[in-house]
């Protein structure tokens, strides 16, 4: 009784303390994730935003295709023409069922597929004799460099025919090298009139059967040229922590809206004095405008504009606005 | 509003954009502007708020035996300006350039250099017909202009009041509000033990200086007012007999029982105007306040309510009276016509009671004392009985009273023990709390209006 009762004790402590081990929760570790900067703008600033160019052309009827030139419609040709069948991968045993067939595309090397290699092991009869052949086999090739580089082959299949299938494979890398010279290995500068590429240039100029002149309005929501956000917030802050306003305006904050236009030059120093664009008068109008312009004043240099978009804050319109700062 | 009471220096607008933030935020965007504008517009809707760099050179003596009352107007404006609170007086051992001449445009740089915003200088001078003269002008260092300018001619005893309209129009052309500091202080000047207080009426420059007494302490003087007219107080003293409200010259020290009533009158405060006394009357238990006409004598009763109605007010404008009543069980502040009539409790802020409302010379807020949980409070609410705002909390502090421009309030406060109440200043946003020089204890205090 006692015996069982502490074996009982035992195995339950076990049982427990394993569970509070076991099943011990373990803490939510999400990674942290990077702040992303996200910005609320209201319907409006959406609506401006997406607004486009305002002396944009409307949209056209019937849109046709951009035309230089008028002329005949010129077929489309397929630079690459299309992958239709791929070389099965062998890797194993199966490849000796299915030799890999011949690549169909002509300007594709025939070099043999690594994968190829492993092969090897299992034919490791190469044929000699095909070998020995291949440079006797009549060729085209109208200059020596072809010839000499076919004497240059001459001596590598040894080393690469063994790779592959005898018969059929051999054959099908014969017929591949007549068609391609390789001359990348020889540079001959008297030859490179035989090096250039003579197929059509890719460039032409637009043909249609009318001329039509009607380009992309781009994106309408593109403002790549904008000042970037980080920009703007950079120039806020610096002007915030220098507007200095006078609290007498706290009671009707709206009369005292005070807009400045500065212009700046390439060192992000003011040209000239700013220029306080609405009218007022009242000694608090009077205050809260000298304040605004000592703040002007005091954010030079204004070095956190890139140079870069220049032409965006050489002139600069800035709204002081005291509504929100004795808001409440 | 508590951060805005511990530190001078603040942004106002920290805990509102963080609450807005994103409209804050959403408001900076850039926003292509119509034909005629500029390319780009930014807007700023935070400020920084905070006191204004700003350097009072010595002022240059124009003769001989000038330099030191011109060193004194300097002086006095600086720490005018300092206790203001919406500037901060540059130490003049950093000053880079002595001005000698004030006639000539100053180096603006050396000014700059110690990020002065603006530079007060001045020139006193002593003239041939024995008068003073003082000049001074204001420069905006970042802007490099002269901001103002003038000159005064005064008595060579009067030349702290010079100093002070200086100081004014320094305020006024910097902060765009009307000044303060050309303006009086009446008080009740404490001396004596605790249990045999000797109490006088004191009058003295806003900043403490020319403390004058106006009454010889044999009787006890409270809640004196200023006429907004002529240079008479209104006060309540306990004479023989009952307290009675009285009328004292500041000038020629003639003095006169206001009304002739049974029971005693207290409260008493001058009508915008001038022309009419508002005060309390006692009957029986109760008392009403009543109006009185100081030329024809005549009274008009204001309330008849069966509780204590006192510390009569008046808007600004005349039209209005704040008062304290315990109508409600608890005392309140209620606003009613200036003609009588029905009265509205504006004062609704949680538990305890509201007294000696005062309204601001501006019209925007009424200035109360509240006491609640043992703790007396200064604070101010919109005359709608919103925004209410305490500016200082603790054992005992009363009697607010508005400076002439209403952005500032002078209350006393009583720590308690053997120890006598002293007069304070705090803005009404409850910034820069400071104590005003007194010679000795003071409560009470009223502040004049402006003296020009």
């Amino acid at each position: 009784m006692k015996r069982s009762f502490i074996i009982s004790s035992i195995a339950h402590v076990v049982v427990l303390g394993w569970g509070l081990v076991a099943f011990a929760a373990r803490p939510n570790d999400a990674p942290p994730t990077e702040a992303l900067p996200v910005e609320f703008i209201s319907a409006n600033q959406l609506s401006q935003m997406t607004n486009g160019v305002k002396n944009a052309p409307k949209a056209i009827e019937n849109p046709k295709p951009l035309a230089d030139k008028v002329g005949d419609l010129k077929p489309v040709k397929e630079l690459a023409p299309k992958v239709v069948d791929k070389p099965e991968i062998r890797t194993d045993t199966a490849a000796a069922a299915a030799p890999p067939k011949p690549e169909p595309k002509p300007e594709v090397k025939p070099e043999p597929k690594p994968v190829e290699k492993a092969e090897k092991p299992k034919e490791p009869e190469p044929k000699p004799v095909e070998k020995a052949e291949k440079p006797k086999e009549p060729k085209p090739k109208p200059d020596q460099v072809v010839e000499e580089l076919k004497k240059d082959e001459a001596k590598k299949p040894p080393k690469k025919l063994p790779e592959f299938k005898p018969d059929q494979i051999a054959e099908e890398l014969k017929k591949d090298d007549t068609k391609k010279p390789r001359t990348q290995t020889k540079f001959d500068a008297n030859q490179v009139a035989a090096l250039l590429d003579h197929r059509e240039p890719q460039r032409q100029v637009a043909t249609a059967a009318t001329l039509s002149n009607a380009a992309s309005l781009g994106v309408p929501t593109g403002n790549a040229s904008h000042l970037s956000q980080s920009e703007l917030e950079a120039l806020r802050a610096k002007l915030i922590s220098l507007w200095n306003p006078p609290p007498a305006i706290s009671s009707t904050p709206d009369q005292y809206v005070v807009t400045i236009r500065i212009r700046l030059t390439r060192d992000h120093r003011l040209i000239g004095p700013p220029e306080v664009l609405n009218g007022g008068s009242g000694p608090l109008f009077e205050a809260t405008r000298d304040s605004a312009v000592r703040a002007v004043i005091q954010g030079q240099p204004y070095d956190m504009l890139s140079a870069t978009t220049y032409d965006l804050w050489k002139e600069m319109d800035i709204n002081f606005d005291p509504r929100e700062v004795f808001g409440g | 509003m508590s951060d805005r009471n511990s530190n001078p220096v603040l942004n106002f607008t920290r805990r509102r954009a963080l609450s807005l933030g994103a409209g804050a935020a959403a408001a900076a965007t850039l926003v292509t502007r119509p034909r005629g504008a500029s390319a780009v517009t930014v807007d700023i809707n935070q400020a920084n708020v905070q006191p204004m760099p700003i350097a009072v050179s010595d002022f240059v003596g124009g003769g001989s035996g000038d330099a030191e009352t011109a060193q004194g107007v300097s002086q006095i404006i600086t720490a005018n300006l300092r206790r203001c609170g919406l500037f901060a007086p540059i130490d003049p051992a950093a000053f880079l350039e002595k001005i000698t001449n004030v006639d000539a445009v100053p180096n603006f740089a050396s000014w700059r250099t110690i990020n002065a915003q603006a530079l007060a200088t001045g020139r006193v001078t002593r003239q041939n017909d024995g008068r003073l003269k003082a000049e001074f002008r204001l420069w905006d260092v970042l802007a490099g202009q002269q901001l103002a300018g003038q000159q005064y001619f005064t008595t060579p005893d009067n030349w702290r009041r010079i100093a002070h309209i200086i100081s004014d129009a320094i305020y006024e052309r910097l902060t765009g509000d009307k000044g303060y500091f050309d303006s009086r202080v009446v008080f009740v000047d404490e001396t004596g033990a605790k249990e045999r207080r000797i109490k006088r009426l004191a009058i003295m420059d806003q900043d403490g200086a020319n403390v004058r007494y106006l009454t010889r302490g044999d009787e006890l003087v409270l809640t004196p007012r200023f006429s907004p007219s002529t240079q008479e107080i209104t006060y309540m003293a306990y004479g023989q007999g009952d307290p009675r409200v009285y009328l004292l010259n500041i000038e020629t020290g003639q003095r006169e029982v206001v009304g002739n009533f049974p029971g005693m009158s207290f409260a008493p405060r001058f009508s915008p105007d001038g022309q009419r006394v508002v005060m309390s009357l006692q009957e029986g238990s109760n008392s009403n306040i009543f109006a009185m006409d100081l030329r024809s004598k005549a009274m008009t009763r204001l309330t008849e309510a069966a509780a204590i109605d006192t510390a009569p007010s008046y808007s600004p404008d005349g039209g209005r009276i704040c008062f304290e009543s315990d109508r409600g069980g608890h005392p309140q502040i209620y606003i009613m016509p200036a003609s009588g009539g029905a009265a509205q409790r504006i004062s609704f802020g949680g538990e305890g009671s509201y007294s000696t409302p005062v309204w601001s010379p501006r019209g925007d807020y009424i200035g109360f004392t509240r006491q609640a949980g043992g703790k007396f409070a200064i604070g101010v609410m919109k005359p709608d009985g919103s925004g209410e705002r305490i500016l200082t909390e603790g054992y005992h502090n009363e009697g607010p009273t508005f400076a002439p421009n209403g952005r500032v309030i002078m209350f006393f406060r009583d720590p308690g023990g053997s120890a006598g109440p002293s007069l304070f200043t705090i803005d009404v946003g409850g910034r820069n709390e400071l104590k005003v020089p007194t010679p000795s204890f003071a409560s009470d205090p009223a502040w004049s209006p402006l003296l020009s």
